[in-house]
């Protein structure tokens, strides 16, 4: 494969042109035992941390552009293992920007290449001028809406762009936008998939994920709880003690609040059981239905990813913050209740005096 | 024999007269049936059948007031648990129900009753009882030939505003049917849109509404930091061209429009008096929007809000974005009318008459004591208004009535 084809590759790992390449190199999982692929595995780290600490992540086209290929699928195994969603996420969204970036400085015919391989996407070059309106490209109506529907900003809505023939008619800047966005949708679910990838190379990777989840815990605290805080209901903070009382008093929570009650109880270390059991007073309460749910949150089944409580904007935005409360600075939840407890054991007695101002 | 168990005799003697092909489906063994008898209030669900055949057979032997089938296509349409099932897509559908649309006939025949306190009115419901503010509002509503009317114009307007011109979706994808009461379903056949989830859906369902616009992205902006206004031609595509349309219509009708346009007197008076000049305007190529830079910015886009609503299509969205919806069955009967399901063709609509194409009991009459009708027309019969009377009637009419709860058959 010619050093340009190699490049487009290294720059767009997830396309079909990527995944034929790394396929025709016979690279396996199991090689990764072997230790004689240290490099792309340092380099899929570097990936990680990168997206870690900056939330970004750097194309490398001086280098061994093999490297840089392999680097990729690598990442999402390593990903996969550690199953945070919150570091794949991160990570997700670092893949999407890099590949913005790069889009943005291509020629039309790339981004055509890039969205039919690793998409299907039927996009088609389209000069034109509609009133003020530049139009560069068009694609189905049913694939713009499968990515475009997750976007909140209304300028992305159908119903803001200009559609016939069953064609949404697009600028450049909004295609980059659009097949970064299924970029880290794609990355998404190839991590979740990998979460059961075991055997050799599970333990070769094994003091990589280590350290990589300790760096990932000390860039984002909320990650980790301090273990001894065995639920103190007391450091709850308001919104889920509403929710609490709301629903021993009987009333029913709209789906936004129990999603909120239940990551926020399981994250806190409340066990399946239990936080079933408080459902149990709902009027609709079903418990196969409940169990499967509450399960599926704390990450035993489906995409195997734990969730974490939704932050402390969304809830306002769901009607769901206690604003009279005046939780002060805290952005989320989870961060109340670290910092409740902290403070608590600090006056109690605890020979370490907490360190942040809370 | 009172009322049910004449209807389920008469709705067997319908289903014996059927044969498998009425009830022929796109990917038969992957829906999910379901049905509501006519002695018990539970809804049968999760049936799966292997043929058409099969499925006429069960209901020529437990005859349903109402057959369902799902929208979606699963790996095990009979299995219990929605998670189950193993969802493999779902049609694109369409529901135009009279019942969301403001006719003015409604007043006549629609009337509504509080549970809580006892309020009555007429025409459509409010969400909520103007006495005592409850929810539990129970609705009597009558189908008639002008509602449904009005459901048809905006059938016709879902397929040739929306879905031939901006969806590209060819005539021969889309399939009409009359849902045996008060409305129509549109489904598309069209494989590119069976995979999309409930948010795409309802990207698809707002787009038709006109919900969400921002009429900056349609070209409406003003030049540089001046007042003078830009936009669109009437001859553009997509909701670029439909507000400006809109627009026009508005302003040429603008004594009509004008109630629902809340905007200064002085504003309204200046359309009013300009309407000839402001319509001349607009069909320049380029529009000349600038004429409207004497209106106030709120009275301008109250205009545009007015133009929205206007093309807009009165869809319910909820069917729409729900991937796992229950619909009734083509060919089947309402049991709320005793009508049939019927699909119509688009050539054909224009020319469809529910009331009249859609009557399965077309032989003999049956005398009944009618509780309360409003005016009626059934077929080539009209009756009512009636109040507590015994009257012997055309077996459509008295069906409809019977199947509507509002009377009882009276046996000599």
């Amino acid at each position: 494969m010619s050093t340009f084809e190699r490049e487009f590759c290294a720059k767009y790992p997830f396309t079909e042109t990527a995944r034929n390449y790394i396929a025709s190199t016979g690279f396996s999982l199991e090689d990764l035992a072997s230790g004689e692929f240290v490099e792309i595995v340092e380099r899929a780290k570097a990936r990680i941390r990168e997206a870690i600490q900056r939330g970004e992540i750097s194309t490398f086209l001086e280098g061994d552009l093999d490297v840089e290929i392999l680097s990729y699928p690598v990442a999402l195994v390593i990903l996969g293992l550690l199953g945070e969603a919150r570091l794949a996420r991160r990570y997700a969204v670092a893949e999407s920007k890099r590949v913005e970036e790069l889009l943005l400085g291509e020629d039309d015919d790339v981004l055509v290449r890039v969205a039919e391989e690793a998409f299907s996407w039927r996009l088609v070059k389209e000069r034109t001028r509609m009133g003020s309106k530049l139009i560069d490209f068009c694609m189905p109506v049913h694939q713009f809406i499968a990515t475009a529907a997750t976007f909140h900003d209304p300028h992305w809505k159908l119903v803001n762009k200009l559609v016939y023939d069953g064609q949404v008619h697009l600028r450049r800047t909004e295609v980059a936008r659009l097949i970064a966005e299924e970029v880290k949708n794609r990355v998404l679910v190839r991590i979740s998939e990998l979460i059961s990838v075991g055997g050799e190379a599970l333990k070769s990777l094994q003091p990589h994920l280590e350290e990589l989840r300790r760096e990932a815990s000390g860039r984002m605290k909320y990650l980790e709880l301090p273990e001894e805080g065995v639920t103190s209901e007391d450091a709850y903070p308001p919104c889920i003690r509403k929710l609490l009382e709301d629903l021993r008093a009987g009333k029913s929570l709209p789906h936004m609040g129990r999603f909120a009650l239940t990551t926020f109880l399981i994250n806190v270390g409340v066990d399946v059981d239990e936080v079933v059991a408080l459902f149990s007073s709902a009027a609709d309460f079903d418990e196969s239905k409940t169990r499967y749910q509450v399960e599926h949150i704390a990450g035993l089944r489906g995409s195997k990813i734990r969730y974490l409580p939704p932050s402390c904007e969304t809830l306002k935005s769901f009607g769901l913050c206690v604003e009279e409360a005046g939780c002060g600075n805290i952005k989320h939840p989870l961060i109340y209740y670290r910092r409740k407890l902290r403070k608590r054991r600090a006056t109690s007695g605890g020979t370490e005096p907490s360190k942040e101002a809370v | 024999m009172e009322a049910p168990s004449l209807l389920r005799k008469l709705f067997k003697q319908y289903y014996d007269s059927c044969s498998k092909d009425d009830f022929t489906l796109r990917s038969f063994t992957e829906r999910e049936f379901a049905f509501l008898t006519f002695d018990s209030e539970g809804m049968i669900r999760h049936r799966s059948f292997s043929s058409p055949e099969e499925l006429l057979e069960y209901m020529r032997n437990s005859p349903p007031a109402h057959v369902y089938y799902s929208s979606a296509y699963y790996e095990t349409p009979a299995a219990e648990e929605m998670d189950a099932k193993g969802w493999k897509g779902a049609d694109l559908i369409f529901d135009i129900d009279a019942d969301h649309i403001a006719t003015p006939c409604k007043e006549e025949h629609d009337t509504w009753k509080c549970l809580d306190c006892g309020a009555e009115g007429r025409g459509m419901p409010p969400e909520s009882c103007p006495n005592c503010a409850s929810k539990k509002i129970e609705e009597f509503t009558w189908m008639c030939e002008r509602c449904l009317e009005a459901a048809k114009a905006e059938v016709l307007k879902l397929i040739e505003e929306f879905l031939i011109p901006d969806f590209g979706v060819s005539e021969k994808e889309i399939e009409i049917c009359f849902s045996g009461h008060r409305g129509y379903h549109l489904h598309v056949e069209c494989e590119d849109f069976r995979h999309l989830n409930s948010e795409a859906r309802r990207e698809i369902a707002d787009y038709v509404r006109g919900v969400g616009i921002v009429f900056e992205d349609h070209g409406f902006t003003r030049l540089g930091s001046t007042r003078v206004l830009l936009g669109p031609s009437l001859t553009e595509r997509g909701w670029r061209g439909r507000v400006a349309r809109g627009v026009y219509t508005v302003i040429d009708a603008i004594d009509m429009h004008a109630p629902v346009l809340h905007m200064p007197a002085r504003d309204l008076n200046w359309l009013r008096e300009n309407r000839q000049a402001i319509l001349e305007a607009l069909s320049k190529e380029p529009p000349f929007w600038a004429i409207f830079s004497k209106l106030k910015k709120q009275s301008l886009k109250e205009l545009l809000k007015a133009a929205v609503t206007q093309c807009a299509c009165n869809i319910d969205e909820r069917v729409t974005i729900d991937i796992k919806r229950l619909i009734r069955m083509p060919n089947s009967l309402h049991g709320k009318t005793g009508l049939k399901v019927i699909k119509i063709s688009y050539a054909d609509l224009d020319s469809f008459k529910p009331l009249k194409d859609a009557i399965v009991f077309r032989k003999g009459y049956l005398k009944l004591h009618v509780k309360r009708i409003p005016k009626l027309r059934v077929g080539e019969v009209e009756v009512g208004p009636l109040e507590d009377k015994v009257v012997e009637l055309p077996m459509a009419a008295a069906v409809y009535i019977l199947a509507r709860g509002a009377g009882e058959p009276v046996w000599r």
